[in-house]
């Protein structure tokens, strides 16, 4: 019995999946980020082996070769020291990249169980732990992480931790609203009339319910972080050097970049473009599970 | 009303208290030596103990924190660790600068943003439309930091127009009186009539308040959009368009008028992420404002400077927030 009931719900949430994906697809700008984004993720698994010039990601000087203009041999010139542009951009997508996805799911780690306690709970663990984020949401993520990172010390480990206690209470607010109505359905009280432990039904069966729209927000929130990672490294709270990281790099660029624009100009485009293609995305995803917003 | 201000200004205090204490509590996990720095590296043993008293280190953690809301209460943030004056005062030197140049970008981008909107609303899913969402999409995507640099490469490097940085060229500081009546130095040289003083603060504000505004003509196209969808056709608008009013005062006047609610809100509250966004633009045009104090401070770990600036930004942010409430507030259509 109880097989074939998660067999027919299995089925049924394939078919919504489908049916959001094919929605999803059909938008021009999303198909084209969907590609991007699988093209930059496959360049960041490979990067250390495409890369035309490996000893420049870490920074091998090479002082005859330093601030050349884009050629065949260094498709976007070199640096200060001679380094080829294009290997570190390249290898600076695996960077961003992974600062991006390890901030979300730490995020996610941290801000879901508070949400689903605070949400299941109901009374004074509520009140302790949502007034705890509206403190954290009440000014711009940007200026905590600065803050924090600032007395953290400088680190790309810093600088993630930095975005981590800024974002987590994004998540905490959206599970604990979901928690709220679903802890007052029929499954969830038939599981705590036969005696289900507390800890078991806030994990194994609200929380499941309510990880929807937390998904979209995670996948809205990549954009951002990139940025906000980039913008800590550029103040040079993040990576430090000779780490190839995007914002660290047009940070380094500053002192040279008006007699060799290339130096700035593609760091800055690597950030732009993915942000951009993520946003795309999550404006997508937002219209496709927006059930306002959905045009068949 | 009053109940409702009351109850957002009680929140407001509790999320100011929230951020005094993350930030103390972070200056004492700080892996670096506030004494040291105060004293220099080669002190002795008597004044680096001189200094702990000075500086309050000597007490118990909640003495030390009391001491701090007590002084924070009486305006008083503490003294730089570098400079070894008063941080409130050099903040307070360096606030007008920064305010005249948020306030310019926020204008900046209201008036691009804004008619973004509704052009692109009015014409949903043809090509203004598709051209104005990605606009405004690239806006918000690209790093605030590279449109400044990039501005100063394309308008001053390249093209020659505007100059790279600053408030003011060195010749017109040297051969003019620059006037000061508010600090707000575009203000006070119009009132004075130094129109040379104006002209040249005017051209050296536009770079950093493009690179400013940017982010803010995005996040307000995106509001005013889809704000102006959902009224586009509602009954009044049909009615303004049955009565033979022209459809031009029908969407810019009667539409924007009522898109104006969620609009106000994106615009107060980009006004203080703009603040916070001075961080990263001031030092690349070396502008003497506050953005380019914490920014140096950040370097040298001067923590006095990071919480001031910390606070002063976390507080006008919430302030923003309860101007932005209130106005909504006062729309008839809004029951608290």
């Amino acid at each position: 019995m109880r097989v074939r009931f998660s067999r027919e719900a299995g089925r049924r949430r394939w078919q919504e999946f489908r049916l959001r994906f094919h929605l999803l697809n059909r938008n021009l700008l999303v198909r084209i980020s969907l590609i991007v984004i699988a093209a930059e993720v496959g360049l960041a698994v490979v990067a250390p082996w495409i890369a035309p010039h490996p000893s420049s990601i870490t920074g091998a000087a090479d002082p005859s070769q330093k601030l050349l203009a884009p050629s065949s041999r260094n498709f976007f010139g070199t640096d200060e020291l001679g380094r080829d542009i294009f290997s570190r951009v390249l290898y600076g997508t695996r960077i961003s990249l992974g600062a991006a996805v390890l901030t979300v799911a730490l995020s996610l780690l941290l801000g879901v169980p508070l949400g689903a306690i605070a949400g299941a709970k109901g009374g004074i663990v509520d009140d302790v732990i949502m007034r705890i984020t509206d403190v954290f949401l009440s000014f711009p993520s940007l200026l905590l992480a600065i803050a924090i990172a600032a007395f953290l010390g400088p680190s790309l480990r810093n600088a993630i931790l930095a975005c981590v206690i800024s974002w987590w209470p994004w998540y905490t607010r959206i599970i604990r609203g979901q928690a709220v109505s679903i802890k007052e359905r029929q499954f969830v009280r038939a599981a705590r009339a036969m005696g289900t432990p507390a800890r078991r039904t806030i994990f194994g069966h609200i929380l499941p319910q309510c990880m929807g729209p937390v998904i979209v927000q995670a996948s809205l929130d990549f954009g951002s972080v990139i940025l906000t990672v980039a913008a800590l490294s550029f103040l040079g709270l993040g990576a430090q050097a000779p780490t190839p990281e995007w914002g660290l790099m047009i940070n380094t660029s500053r002192n040279y970049f008006l007699g060799a624009w290339w130096y700035i100009t593609f760091p800055g485009l690597a950030i732009v473009i993915t942000v951009l293609v993520f946003n795309l995305l999550g404006d997508g995803l937002r219209e496709v599970l927006d059930p306002k917003a959905r045009r068949y | 009303m009053i109940a409702f201000v009351t109850r957002r200004l009680l929140l407001g205090f509790v999320v100011l208290f929230g951020v005094i204490v993350i930030t103390f509590v972070l200056t004492r996990v700080i892996p670096s030596d506030p004494v040291a720095q105060w004293v220099g590296e080669r002190a002795s043993a008597q004044q680096r103990a001189q200094a702990r008293r000075d500086l309050g280190l000597d007490k118990p953690l909640y003495v030390q924190f009391g001491r701090y809301v007590w002084q924070l209460l009486h305006g008083d943030l503490g003294y730089s660790l570098e400079t070894h004056r008063a941080v409130a005062s050099e903040m307070l030197d360096r606030l007008p600068s920064t305010i005249e140049l948020v306030l310019i970008a926020t204008l900046g981008s209201s008036l691009v943003g804004l008619p973004l909107g509704v052009i692109s609303a009015k014409r949903k899913d043809r090509w203004p439309d598709h051209v104005s969402r990605i606009l405004s999409v690239s806006c918000v995507s690209m790093p605030t930091f590279w449109i400044a640099l990039f501005l100063q490469l394309m308008f001053y490097s390249w093209l020659g127009w505007l100059p790279a940085g600053g408030q003011l060229s060195t010749e017109v500081q040297l051969f003019h009186e620059i006037p000061k009546v508010s600090g707000f130095l575009l203000f006070d040289s119009a009132v004075s009539g130094q129109f040379v003083v104006f002209w040249d603060a005017l051209k050296h504000l536009v770079l950093p308040s493009m690179a400013l505004g940017a982010w803010g003509v995005g996040m307000v196209a995106r509001m005013t959009r889809s704000a102006m969808l959902e009224i586009l056709n509602e009954d009044y608008m049909t009615a303004a368009r049955s009565y033979g009013l022209p459809e031009r005062v029908v969407s810019w006047v009667y539409g924007l008028k009522n898109s104006l609610g969620p609009t106000t809100t994106v615009v107060t509250l980009s006004i203080g992420y703009t603040l916070v966004n001075t961080f990263l633009v001031e030092a690349i045009f070396t502008w003497p404002g506050i953005g380019n104090y914490v920014a140096t401070a950040v370097t040298t770990l001067d923590y006095p400077v990071i919480m001031g600036v910390t606070i002063f930004s976390a507080a006008s942010y919430v302030v923003l927030n309860l101007i932005a409430d209130i106005i909504i507030a006062t729309d008839p259509r809004v029951r608290l």
